[in-house]
């Protein structure tokens, strides 16, 4: 589904991304851990097109498209769904209208007929229950005000409603007290299935235990520098990023 | 919103005030001497009435302080008198002002359903015959030649011969077929008023001076809405006066906006007087046009005043659109709300020149204001000057001006879940319209005003 090969991107003069490889397919759920500032997100903004990081090298492929050649929205349309580390606020904009735009413009793209006011309703209201998203949040402003866990749920709530192939969740734990936790892992959960694949970017081990990952991968000063499966998660949650640290000191010497 | 990022026109805090007076001889004034001179003679035996020497005292102080030029501190960016003289060359003859089209269809200038009392001036002159109200509102409007004996219209009308701006003389030096709308003590208007203007610009190019007094006893209620329309792409000019009397504890929405055609020049000046306990609203919208300048003025004429002012502005092509605004705070426990929004296209040019002034009295006064801009274009400009002056020790006063660029992490954001960058770029620009639309309390006017702004969002 994606192939990532030996990307390098930089933001400025600044290289962040130094040589990512990584293949991803149907049915799989990658983790991707590291420390802060390893490039974690940079690497999501990369997959979603955000156009400040400068792709120096390297290839990306998903669903046999060479993806840096599209558009944010047309990756929007052939199946990526990137949630936001930091969701941005947009006063003013009704969070339903934008809704039903972007799954009537997805729709159009994989050739659905579009939903009409009710139907859009309906398909919302069930997954709205889904999250456990109460009606008074789509009713306001596009994530103005909502706390930092009535975002994190919204960008949730975003991807069960435009049923993605691929979903990037950058962080999406952070900020999450457990109860929150556990309604964003079960809402990921259902949507999980066979022909689509999720990626995992945090820095803990704890939404792990919910979502298991079949591959944990950690990213060191922008290179995936160890990959494993699940049990490599608990392991530096019991050892720390020191650890990694020292072991790419040791291989570089 | 960025802060002024990279290379944009901004000009924020342009010199300070200098007081002007210009003797100017050029040749729009003298196009007007003539005019005036037809004007007279049209009048026949009314020339010796006290209405009479009221234009004729208008007429005098403006041909002393003549028409403001490019040195003048209020029009520097606004090259009005310029853009009049160079359009009417030619001045269009007089009795042309009343003829022209006298049943324009004005059913595009009134949505379908709409419950109002529907006044209508065609070429600036009020026409009964078109206007129509609705009687359980018991609307007392009568035109100017038949209010002037009334001494409250006459004093009023007097005292506007000292207005500064030249525009508003020129107003009152024609005043003519204006109207004198009186809302009576305690009486509360139900439905709106909608004054539709339209000019004929199909044949001759127009000069139209639209008069309009409206006076608010104590305790009265209404929302009055003045929308500005054109037929024809012939050059128009209106010279727009109108009045508004708020008396005490009385509650006025007023609703203004300009929808002429691409050539149209205009001058609105509209000067409110507020008594004790009063609050006052007015929403000013600017979609269309090519050179705009509106002169709000507000007097607040006693305590425990409320004063909130709401402008938009969409500019595309050449068009220029310049709001001066003037809150005069002189009483205590008074205040003001202020938010002015803009967006400029293309070649476009904003102005903004907000002043408020707190006077010693006016103790305990809170005063806001906040002007936001976004540019569309790298030959956009927006000129905004915020003006602040405190002579009361006790008040709470703030301002700000934004002016910037699109948030490129908002649409990043929107396009990420399938937005294209034009519905993304429509969707933030409609909701900072929004923003102000939505003081708009008739309904049928507000979605008139927001589907041309979204025709507009979707061609920029
Ligand atoms: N817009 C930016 N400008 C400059 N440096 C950036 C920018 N975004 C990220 N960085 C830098 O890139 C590195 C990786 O950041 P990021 O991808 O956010 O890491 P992570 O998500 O793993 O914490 C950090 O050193 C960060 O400071
Ligand atoms: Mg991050």
């Amino acid at each position: 589904m994606l192939k990532i090969k030996n990307l390098r991107a930089s933001i400025g003069d600044k290289e962040i991304l130094t040589g990512i490889n990584l293949d991803v397919n149907a049915g799989e759920v990658h983790a991707i851990m590291g420390p802060n500032g390893s490039g974690k997100s940079t690497l999501a903004s990369v997959l979603a097109g955000r156009e400040e990081y400068k792709v120096t090298s390297g290839s990306i492929t998903f669903l046999g498209d060479d993806l840096l050649d599209l558009s944010p929205e047309e990756r929007a349309w052939k199946g990526l769904f990137l949630a936001f580390q930091y969701p941005v606020e947009i006063p003013g904009v009704s969070t339903t209208n934008f809704l039903k735009t972007a799954v009537n413009n997805v729709r159009e793209h994989r050739g659905l007929e579009k939903l009409d006011a009710v139907s859009f309703l309906r398909l919302m209201r069930e997954q709205m229950k889904l999250m456990e998203i109460d009606q008074s949040l789509v009713n306001r402003s596009l994530n103005e005000g909502f706390s930092g866990g009535e975002k994190k749920r919204n960008e949730i709530f975003q991807m069960a409603l435009l049923d993605p192939k691929l979903a990037i969740l950058d962080e999406t734990d952070s900020g999450l007290d457990i109860d929150a936790l556990k309604i964003v892992a079960n809402g990921v959960n259902h949507l999980k299935s066979s022909d689509n694949a999720i990626i995992i970017v945090t820095h803990y081990q704890r939404l792990l235990e919910y979502i298991v990952p079949d591959f944990v991968h950690v990213l060191y000063n922008g290179q995936i520098v160890k990959s494993g499966t699940k049990e490599l998660a608990f392991e530096l949650e019991e050892k720390g990023y020191e650890w990694i640290r020292e072991e790419v000191a040791g291989i570089s010497i | 919103m960025d802060q002024g990022r990279g290379s944009w026109h901004i000009h924020i805090n342009y010199c300070r005030e200098r007081m002007t007076t210009i003797r100017n001889t050029n040749s729009l004034l003298h196009n007007f001497e003539v005019y005036f001179g037809e004007f007279e003679r049209s009048l026949n035996g009314e020339s010796q009435t006290g209405w009479h020497k009221i234009r004729k005292k208008a007429f005098q102080k403006l041909v002393e302080t003549g028409f403001p030029d490019r040195k003048h501190e209020e029009y520097r960016y606004t090259p009005m008198t310029q853009r009049i003289e160079k359009a009417f060359q030619v001045f269009p003859d007089f009795d042309l002002q009343k003829s022209g089209d006298k049943q324009p269809d004005i059913s595009a200038c009134l949505p379908q359903g709409m419950k109002a009392n529907i006044l209508v001036f065609v070429n600036g002159n009020y026409q009964a015959h078109l206007s129509k109200c609705i009687p359980e509102d018991n609307l007392h409007i009568a035109e100017l030649a038949d209010a002037i004996g009334d001494q409250e219209v006459e004093k009023y009308l007097g005292e506007s011969v000292s207005h500064t701006d030249s525009f508003a003389l020129l107003n009152t030096a024609f005043s003519s077929n204006g109207i004198v709308l009186k809302v009576l003590r305690n009486q509360i208007i139900q439905n709106p008023v909608y004054m539709i203007h339209i000019t004929d610009g199909s044949l001759n190019n127009r000069v139209n001076q639209p008069r309009i007094l409206i006076l608010f006893d104590k305790n009265s209620q209404a929302t009055i809405a003045e929308f500005f329309f054109s037929k024809g792409d012939k050059t128009i000019f209106t010279n727009a006066f109108t009045e508004i009397r708020v008396g005490e504890n009385a509650t006025v929405r007023y609703i203004r906006a300009g929808l002429e055609n691409n050539q149209a020049l205009r001058v609105s000046n509209i000067s409110v007087y507020q008594e004790e306990s009063s609050t006052f609203t007015s929403v000013n919208v600017d979609l269309e046009g090519k050179l705009i300048r509106n002169n709000l003025n507000i007097i607040q004429n006693g305590r425990g005043c409320e004063t909130h002012l709401y402008g938009f502005y969409l500019l595309t092509d050449n068009m220029h659109v310049d709001n001066h605004t003037v809150v005069d705070h002189k009483y205590p426990d008074s205040q003001s709300n202020e938010i002015y929004k803009g967006i400029m296209a293309n070649k476009s040019t904003g102005v903004f020149n907000g002043k408020i002034y707190v006077r010693q009295d006016a103790q305990r006064t809170n005063a806001y204001q906040q002007n936001s801009n976004i540019l569309l274009s790298n030959d956009a400009t927006i000129n905004t000057k915020p003006q602040l002056e405190i002579w009361a020790d006790d008040v709470k006063c703030s301002h700000g001006c934004t002016t910037g660029q699109i948030d490129q992490e908002q649409i990043f954001y929107m396009r990420s879940r399938g937005l294209d960058e034009v519905q993304a770029k429509t969707i933030l620009l409609h909701a900072f319209a929004l923003d102000i639309l939505n003081h708009i309390n008739i309904e049928e006017l507000r979605s008139m005003l927001d589907l041309k702004v979204i025709e507009k969002l979707n061609n920029v």
